[in-house]
């Protein structure tokens, strides 16, 4: 089976840089599922978690907002604003940040749309984060 | 000729004891220096991943490709000037020449406003009169992503409200730890460099397939533009970081050399007055010991 040749980048680092057999991944219109000669595609990203699958082994990450960029020849690029695997997450930390967050959506509820849009961006992004890492306890 | 001795010996003493302080410090800033290149390196692939999507979208849109942050805005008199310096200083010459080049770009452009990251660019502009809008500090020891996103999203803002015709970055570009040249760039529109940029690649890979992009190009552009923004802020302040402790780190080894030198020269006194002290005495005792025969 052909692979995939993934790059997962933030403004900061590479986060991750392999071949894998599939990506699932969340965009604006949907989930979509990458997979070896998929057709050249830009896509937004949403906050959430993103699964690659390499022989059936499956690593999940953590991503925000961001663009996924399939290239042809089954090159794939992510570029995210933040990206974590799940061993760079710490349970505690994520729970306390969630917390933090959906106070400030409670609380930027009654202000202006911007804010509220920032407070929601952010608690999305702490809910994936929170999502991958939950995974990795129970694994 | 005793007391000059002692206050050649303290001063020995003083002059050893900053000659460590300014080895200490070139160390720190060396270490620093490694720290922030490896960093520069590593938000590299980012910003170019990111134009190759501009381009993609340049070309699937063809020419009439049009969004305010690659716009020249018209109707405006003032600019914005982005300003890098340090906040600290015994740096050598770093922020007395990226102040310099600033004041004089300011000086081109007329009506200017200024956001300064660094407090020695503040205050130097502060002294100039001029209008400082926002200013940041604290940046360049542990420079992070997250540090300049509120100044991206400040400049994007002000930018799109049509309050300046131009923004422009001035920093201090890192050749090599010892080279760093005071520069200025045009930040905001985007769009000059862009278009050249654009018809070159767009001669080179025109036999590629067309992307399919979702939900449309439009969307897409809008969201990569303000992160571009972002991160050409953060390879400038990556940059300016750099230079400002390879700076560092070349004025504090000149001071640990000017200190080595000083020592072995009042060392060198020193030894010559207890030596002619020592000659004195025996001529003192020996003459007296004839006095006695």
């Amino acid at each position: 089976m052909s692979k995939i040749s993934l790059k997962v980048v933030t403004p900061e680092r590479i986060v991750f840089e392999d071949s894998v057999d599939s990506i699932l991944v969340n965009t604006e219109m949907g989930e979509i599922m990458v997979l070896a000669h998929h057709t050249p595609i830009v896509s937004l990203l949403r906050a959430g978690e993103m699964i690659l699958s390499d022989n059936g082994n499956e690593t999940s990450l953590a991503v925000s907002t961001g663009m996924i960029e399939v290239r042809e020849n089954s090159q794939v690029i992510v570029l995210a604003d933040t990206a974590e695997r799940s061993e760079e997450l710490e349970l505690e930390v994520i729970e306390e940040a969630k917390k933090q967050a959906q106070a400030r959506v409670e609380e930027a509820e009654n202000s202006h749309n911007e804010e509220f849009a920032l407070a929601a961006a952010n608690l999305e992004r702490e809910l994936a984060r929170h999502k991958v890492a939950l995974k990795k306890r129970h694994r | 000729m005793a007391a000059n001795a002692k206050i050649l010996k303290r001063r020995i003493k003083s002059v050893g004891n900053t000659r460590k302080i300014t080895k200490a410090m070139e160390m720190v800033a060396a270490s620093k220096m490694r720290r922030i290149v490896g960093l520069t390196l590593k938000a590299r692939p980012y910003a170019e991943l990111s134009w190759d999507a501009i381009k993609a979208v340049f070309q699937a849109l063809g020419g009439g490709v049009s969004h305010p942050l690659l716009e020249p805005v018209e109707n405006a008199e003032k600019s914005l000037v982005l300003l890098f310096t340090s906040d600290r200083g015994l740096a050598g010459s770093f922020n007395s020449n990226v102040i310099k080049k600033a004041l004089s770009k300011i000086s081109e452009l007329g009506q200017v406003d200024a956001i300064t990251i660094g407090g020695r660019g503040a205050l130097a502009l502060a002294r100039k009169k001029i209008s400082v809008i926002a200013s940041f500090e604290g940046f360049a020891n542990e420079p992070k992503y997250s540090d300049i996103v509120p100044v991206a999203s400040l400049i994007t803002e002000k930018y799109l409200s049509k309050e300046y015709k131009t923004v422009v970055i001035v920093y201090t570009e890192f050749i090599s730890a010892l080279k760093q040249n005071a520069v200025s760039t045009e930040l905001l529109p985007l769009g000059r460099d862009l278009v050249t940029k654009n018809s070159e690649s767009t001669e080179k890979n025109s036999d590629k397939a067309l992307y399919e992009f979702e939900p449309n190009p439009e969307r897409v552009l809008d969201s990569i533009l303000p992160k571009l923004v972002e991160t050409m802020i953060y390879q400038k302040m990556l940059e300016s970081a750099a230079s400002e402790h390879s700076a560092r780190m070349m004025a504090m080894r000149n001071a640990t050399d000017a200190a080595g030198d000083m020592l072995s020269d009042l060392k060198f006194t020193y030894n010559q007055i207890r030596q002619a002290g020592i000659t004195q005495e025996i001529a003192e005792i020996s003459s007296g010991a004839a006095a006695v025969e």
